[in-house]
């Protein structure tokens, strides 16, 4: 399967990963083997509609609870004011 | 160590001929003397000595022996243990602290199990060699210049080298079993939904388990017993009820039944390692088991149906890493979209970049449908054939690995050729079925590991199968030169 760089720099967008050129280079020769390796997967009929899988979750009761550690999450902030955690302008 | 398993420990212990502080400074001794060349720890834990010391006065005012007193425990560094590093062998965790301990562990260490230090793996779990870590190497103590496997790999050194008694790691397409294949020990992973994956840095969440290393399946079963149950804090843990493991132990096999799947035998299995998994059958047969060929029809396109699922599940799993919330945070100034990219950037390694991509390739509009959602429908078959071959034997025996370890370096050029080492452990994940690896023998001078598989939520039948094996040959007993 041919994965263009395009492609492999778009990819790279919708991960948000800052990829060097050497990065891009090693990855649109690699992918492409990753992917026609998977895809042989397309030959195999498969006759199940469901797909899997019978993962029973069992939820808990709606009850209010303590959360979790609030400080020891607030003292990783890289930046804070007060008890927020400081990020940049998500529009701007 | 002079001491090899947990009744060992325990008969020590009880005798007084040595206390928990003891256990642990010589555990301690081993890796200050023994790590340096093998590269297993991360780092230790120095509160760990504090925390034998609350042990032995406990036993000295005359409490009970828990399960886990006196047991020093590796774990693996993709599991949290409160207000500690936590890393996943990745550079994008650096300075992250965990805020709670994984339940896991956290029942680990409330049966007196002394946690001494976190282990080396592949970066996020991502790989079967360890090579992958942002960190360090790990060697093989068997043979220095060949992998320990992975992704556990330093979790099974610890145990191996005789630096901990036990280790628990977590298995995703075989990073226990693999690992225990190559290093000589036992290496179980349980059902999905039997250990509850709170506080394990997520890989792939419909197909992470965490597990037992050690050198006797009685260990595995030991540490197994204590992990294993309900927890709230996981909704994808199972209300089932574990069964008492102890009494497995001690079943013979006589009359059981057990199958060779002849898809994991044949192309791209090393003959010494068939030669292995022949002779155990033959030991079976010995102990009165019927063994029998069955077959699962679509068990070799099991790999690549993983290697869709998986780097799609991690890839939605590791988008919570945007130098936002976790650790590593590379701020320029360069506005949010340049803290997420940058941080990613430099932050992951080579192989975890590849699978991510992956994953949103699998995930993407135009192919999902092609890839994702067709894999989850060969996931479903695999089950449905695992479930039918189940009801002909009870126990499954194959190879765990197509080969013994492979030497450092060998496969890191070509990501491919590192994803085969999986070919055989992969369908237990997909299928969520329990799957164990025990000492079968050795091809040259390296350890070959034979798995046992059983059905979904019969781990009784596992440990049965291969308390019995461990009864009649001594290959767990050997341990590598020094």
């Amino acid at each position: 399967m041919n994965i263009t760089r395009a492609q492999t720099e778009q990819l790279a967008g919708l991960v948000r990963l800052e990829l060097t050129a050497t990065e891009i280079d090693q990855l649109v020769e690699q992918l492409p083997k990753i992917v026609d390796y998977v895809a042989q997967l397309q030959r195999v009929e498969t006759t199940t509609v469901a797909e899997a899988l019978p993962l029973t979750e069992q939820l808990r009761a709606d009850t209010v609870k303590p959360s979790a550690a609030t400080d020891a999450i607030l003292a990783q902030a890289p930046d804070r004011t007060d008890r927020l955690w400081k990020v940049d302008a998500v529009f701007s | 160590m002079s001491y090899r398993t947990i009744s060992d420990v325990h008969r020590a212990l009880q005798q007084k001929e040595v206390s928990v502080v003891e256990l642990v400074q010589a555990s301690l001794a081993a890796i200050a003397a023994r790590d340096p060349q093998l590269g297993a720890f991360l780092r230790t834990r120095p509160q760990v000595l504090d925390e034998a010391v609350a042990v032995d006065k406990r036993l000295v005012a005359g409490a009970p022996l828990r399960p886990l007193d006196g047991v020093t425990l590796a774990v693996k560094d993709n599991l949290n243990l409160v207000g500690e590093e936590v890393t996943a062998a990745s550079k994008i965790l650096e300075r992250y602290r965990a805020i709670a301990t994984a339940t896991a562990v956290a029942r680990l260490q409330a049966q007196g199990a002394l946690v001494v230090g976190k282990t080396n793996l592949d970066e996020f779990a991502m790989g079967a060699s360890t090579e992958n870590s942002a960190y360090q190497t790990t060697k093989n103590p068997w043979n220095t210049v060949v992998v320990p496997g992975g992704s556990s790999g330093g979790s099974a050194v610890a145990v191996a080298s005789g630096q901990s008694l036990v280790a628990v790691g977590s298995d995703t397409g075989g990073s226990i079993r693999q690992p225990a294949s190559f290093t000589n020990l036992v290496g179980f992973k349980p059902t999905y939904g039997r250990v509850s994956r709170s506080g394990l840095i997520a890989l792939a969440s419909s197909l992470d388990q965490i597990g037992p290393f050690a050198r006797t399946v009685e260990d595995a079963a030991a540490v197994y017993q204590v992990m294993a149950g309900r927890d709230e804090n996981d909704a994808t843990s199972s209300n089932r009820a574990v069964d008492d493991i102890a009494a497995a132990l001690n079943q013979p096999v006589k009359n059981m039944r057990l199958g060779l799947p002849r898809e994991f035998f044949g192309p791209g299995v090393d003959p010494g390692v068939t030669a292995v998994v022949e002779q155990a059958a033959d030991v079976y047969r010995r102990l009165g088991a019927t063994v029998c060929e069955v077959s699962i029809p679509h068990a070799r396109d099991a790999l690549a149906t993983y290697y869709i699922i998986q780097p799609a599940e991690a890839s939605s799993n590791l988008a919570r890493y945007d130098g936002i919330r976790y650790g590593r945070s590379v701020r320029d100034g360069q506005g949010l979209s340049g803290i997420y990219r940058q941080t990613r950037d430099a932050g992951f390694g080579a192989e975890v970049k590849r699978r991510i991509m992956i994953g949103t390739f699998v995930l993407s509009a135009g192919y999902v449908d092609a890839f994702y959602y067709h894999a989850n429908r060969v996931r479903a078959m695999l089950r449905e054939e695992f479930d039918r071959v189940f009801d002909q034997v009870d126990v499954l025996l194959t190879p765990t690995s197509p080969t013994v370890a492979f030497p450092l370096g060998a496969r890191t050029t070509d990501p491919l050729t590192m994803y085969l080492a999986d070919l055989l452990t992969v369908p237990a994940n997909l299928a969520n079925i329990p799957a164990m690896s025990i000492p079968g023998g050795f091809a040259g001078d390296l350890p070959v590991g034979i798995q046992l598989m059983a059905r979904t939520w019969d781990e009784a039948a596992i440990f049965r199968a291969g308390a019995a094996f461990q009864r009649a040959t001594d290959w767990h007993t050997k341990s590598p030169p020094t």
